[in-house]
């Protein structure tokens, strides 16, 4: 077992083997702090979303079985969720957070948050990236909005309805509709990377 | 409101609802609704990728050097052995002998088969997977210094798992493969060969089919192939044959 999957790794972290979680944080560590930036603006909220995933991945009973690409998933759906629960108490706790409208779209040149310098970065990450951008293009600006409102801000559709002034029910539709052209643009893109 | 045949609206949009609150599959509930809802099901499969996927619109960002060392503390606590190699008390107290002779190797060749036929027996299987022992790596090679490890010794029912980690060594060249040893009555015994990734960082998992094995230490050599039943290398990394750490079963 020279070169472990991710999955042997979550075998030996059940285990309680501590270089194998040692191995994932080098693995997974600028993909989690990329994404924890974004969520949470400013390095010291990022830092400890960082720590909250890789706590959880050691901590967590789940067995982690499945084919390759759903590790990177779950891996980012933890820390989207380690980032909705710093949002959410940072919420409750200070006054109702306006963001200007023209923020919530999706930055398409991905220049108004963290620095984009890594020489080292996943080519394939990158390709990723760039595909997922050139999707977004294809997004309405009400499309684009409700995306970050739900996903990068960590509103429920609920309140998502609420703060647009629109009907659940639209919202829900939309948010349909927006996955539904993502899904287009990264079908083909998705089996190329994660092969 | 109109009704599937199981019972689960036509329209459901409960996977909608998960997207959004950040549920999956090992939250209980939901994966139960997975199970009988259909439209619920191909939803999931259609987007749960895409939706996870959006993470990676955030640009690439630098990840401060000291973050490792913060998250492994508030994870492990402070590191208790700081693995600084004990290598001149190492060699006063451990003599490194890899002259096998002939007799050794005879008695190899036994053991081995001893090991091979061992019979994994019927009965209790406990519940979980246990760490019965510990042992720290130190190196025991000046060109490799920070190279060090752990081994643990696992109870999984009436097998042994022997799991090694390393971090520190050099990618190997050719064919070189680094070999894992297990000292058992002061025989050496071949626990498989294993290669490092480009961050110096391996591992390897061993079973032993007998619940009642006494192991005196480790050690892990660096081998020209990985088709050696004995060492031919020089030794890397191992165990203080002294002090190993309480049983934890």
């Amino acid at each position: 077992m020279s070169h472990p999957s991710d999955e042997e790794l979550m075998r030996l972290v059940r285990e309680r083997h501590r270089p194998a979680l040692e191995l994932l944080y080098d693995r997974y560590a600028k993909l989690v702090y990329s994404s924890a930036r974004k969520f949470a603006q400013d390095e010291a909220s990022a830092r400890d979303i960082v720590q909250a995933v890789f706590m959880r991945l050691w901590t967590t009973q789940a067995e982690f079985r499945s084919s390759q690409g759903e590790f990177v998933n779950w891996v980012l759906t933890i820390t989207r969720n380690a980032a909705m629960d710093q949002i959410r108490k940072a919420r409750k706790q200070e006054q109702a957070v306006s963001r200007s409208e023209s923020e919530a779209r999706l930055d398409s040149r991905g220049g108004s948050d963290s620095p984009e310098h890594s020489p080292e970065a996943a080519a394939d990450r990158r390709f990723l990236r760039q595909k997922l951008l050139e999707a977004s293009e294809s997004l309405s600006q009400s499309q684009a909005q409700l995306i970050h409102l739900v996903y990068w801000q960590g509103y429920t559709l609920r309140e998502a309805a609420e703060r647009c002034g629109e009907p659940l029910g639209t919202i829900k539709n939309r948010l349909h509709q927006a996955l539904k052209i993502l899904r287009l643009h990264l079908s083909a893109t998705q089996e190329e990377v994660w092969r | 409101m109109a009704m599937t045949d199981n019972g689960t609206k036509a329209n459901c949009d409960r996977w909608m609802d998960a997207l959004a609150s950040g549920l999956d599959k090992s939250d209980r509930d939901f994966r139960k609704h997975l199970e009988v809802c259909d439209i619920c099901r191909r939803e999931w499969a259609e987007f749960s990728s895409v939706w996870g996927s959006l993470a990676m619109e955030a640009s690439e960002a630098e990840v401060p050097e000291d973050l490792k060392d913060d998250v492994m503390k508030a994870i492990f606590g402070p590191s208790e052995s700081d693995s600084k190699p004990l290598r001149a008390k190492a060699r006063r107290t451990f003599p490194f002998l890899w002259t096998i002779v002939a007799a050794a190797c005879l008695a190899f060749g036994l053991a081995a088969g001893i090991w091979a036929e061992a019979k994994v027996l019927r009965g209790e299987q406990s519940a979980s997977p246990a760490i019965v022992k510990d042992w720290d790596l130190h190196s025991f090679n000046e060109a490799m210094p920070d190279a060090k490890g752990t081994v643990s010794l696992i109870r999984e029912g009436d097998l042994r798992r022997v799991v090694v980690g390393v971090s520190g060594l050099k990618p190997t060249q050719g064919e070189e493969a680094y070999q894992v040893w297990l000292v058992h009555d002061g025989k050496r015994y071949n626990c498989g060969t294993f290669r490092v990734d480009e961050t110096g960082n391996g591992a390897l998992v061993y079973v032993i089919r007998k619940p009642n094995v006494s192991i005196d230490s480790f050690g892990i050599t660096l081998e020209p192939d990985d088709r050696g039943t004995q060492p031919r290398g020089q030794k890397i990394i191992g165990t203080n044959p002294i002090g190993y750490k309480e049983d934890k079963a």
